[in-house]
């Protein structure tokens, strides 16, 4: 049976840990190259070294902050000078800050914009460029369940991760004439190091709500990416993938 | 024959904005001419790129006016359009 990632080239943002190495190492498995993407190389060696460890190309990696336009273009053009063309992007890279509404600071806002929303954006409007050059182009944007539905102490997030919904919605009615589609997904509570802030009692919560009665994997968020990714999902773009499990907030 | 590298950028001017000929490109200018609106806009950077092996700055996007200014950017990325 053929790889369904065959000949294509994907860049994974925020690649060194938790569901970005997961879409990584799946996307890998499925014969692509892969692009791996931190703050520093250094953060992405585990991730490499596990997706040669099970016989997947061996991956190009890329430094960069998300939240600085110019890395993030000097990491495209490198991208450029080396692929010339991009098939995929996963804009994965994003940070979670919880604060109550009277709490919230510009910096802090500024910060959570700066990752979430402006680098999900810039790093989209580059890879189009060079997507432009690729046939099925997919661009999956990972948002957030707390984007949708909104959580107390969480309106700066939920805000950045909202902004990725519109942004997914316009950009596929953008691009959609050249053949590249935008999608997006918002995960619910998913066991990764992002939620190692919470307690037993809230994650117990969380579960006593989401039909499932569990939390979810970051496989099981990468599995949904690899078919958005996939020309198995060739004639969806625009949409924005709740992978929760059932929650009810 | 050998084409030029001022030819080869008519030629992507001419193709995309669906001129007839190239007599006319110096007047030519961004939202002002047929063919040459955002979308278009887009397209004629897609263009370049290709048939140049370039990736443009946002801003030399935006900077791209007239046939004049997109001469003047190519030789921003080394390709001497003068001849």
């Amino acid at each position: 049976m053929t790889a369904l990632l065959e000949n294509k080239i994907a860049l994974v943002t925020g690649s060194s840990r938790g569901i970005g190495r997961e879409i990584a190492c799946l996307f890998a498995k499925e014969n692509a190259t892969v692009i791996l993407h931190s703050l520093n190389e250094k953060n992405c060696q585990t991730t490499a070294e596990e997706i040669v460890a099970h016989g997947g190309k061996s991956p190009f990696i890329m430094a960069a902050d998300i939240s600085n336009p110019d890395e993030i273009s000097r990491m495209f053009k490198e991208i450029f000078s080396v692929h010339k063309r991009l098939d995929i992007l996963v804009n994965n890279a994003g940070i979670l800050e919880d604060r109550l509404l009277g709490m919230i600071t510009q910096d802090n806002l500024n910060k959570i914009f700066a990752v979430n929303t402006f680098g999900t954006l810039h790093c989209l409007q580059l890879a189009a460029r060079l997507m432009r050059r690729s046939s099925n182009a997919s661009v999956i944007n990972l948002s957030s369940i707390i984007g949708v539905e909104g959580a107390a102490g969480q309106a700066a997030y939920a805000a950045s991760k909202a902004a990725v919904i519109g942004l997914t919605k316009s950009a596929a009615k953008e691009l959609g004439p050249q053949g590249i589609r935008v999608n997006a997904i918002a995960p619910g509570l998913i066991k990764t190091d992002m939620i190692a802030h919470l307690s037993l009692e809230q994650i117990a919560d969380h579960i006593a709500n989401t039909a499932l009665q569990r939390l979810g994997s970051a496989q099981e968020i990468a599995q949904t990416v690899l078919f958005l990714a996939s020309d198995q999902s060739s004639f969806i773009t625009g949409q924005t993938l709740q992978v929760d499990g059932g929650l009810r907030v | 024959m050998t084409i030029t590298t001022l030819e080869r950028l008519k030629q992507v001017f001419t193709k995309t904005l669906e001129i007839s000929g190239s007599n006319t490109l110096h007047i030519l200018e961004y939202n002002k001419t047929p063919k040459w609106d955002s979308i278009g806009h887009m397209q004629l950077v897609a263009a370049i790129e290709t048939e140049f092996d370039i990736l443009m700055e946002t801003e030399q996007i935006i900077d791209m006016s007239c046939f004049e200014k997109a001469c003047l950017i190519l030789g921003e990325h080394g390709i001497d359009c003068t001849s």
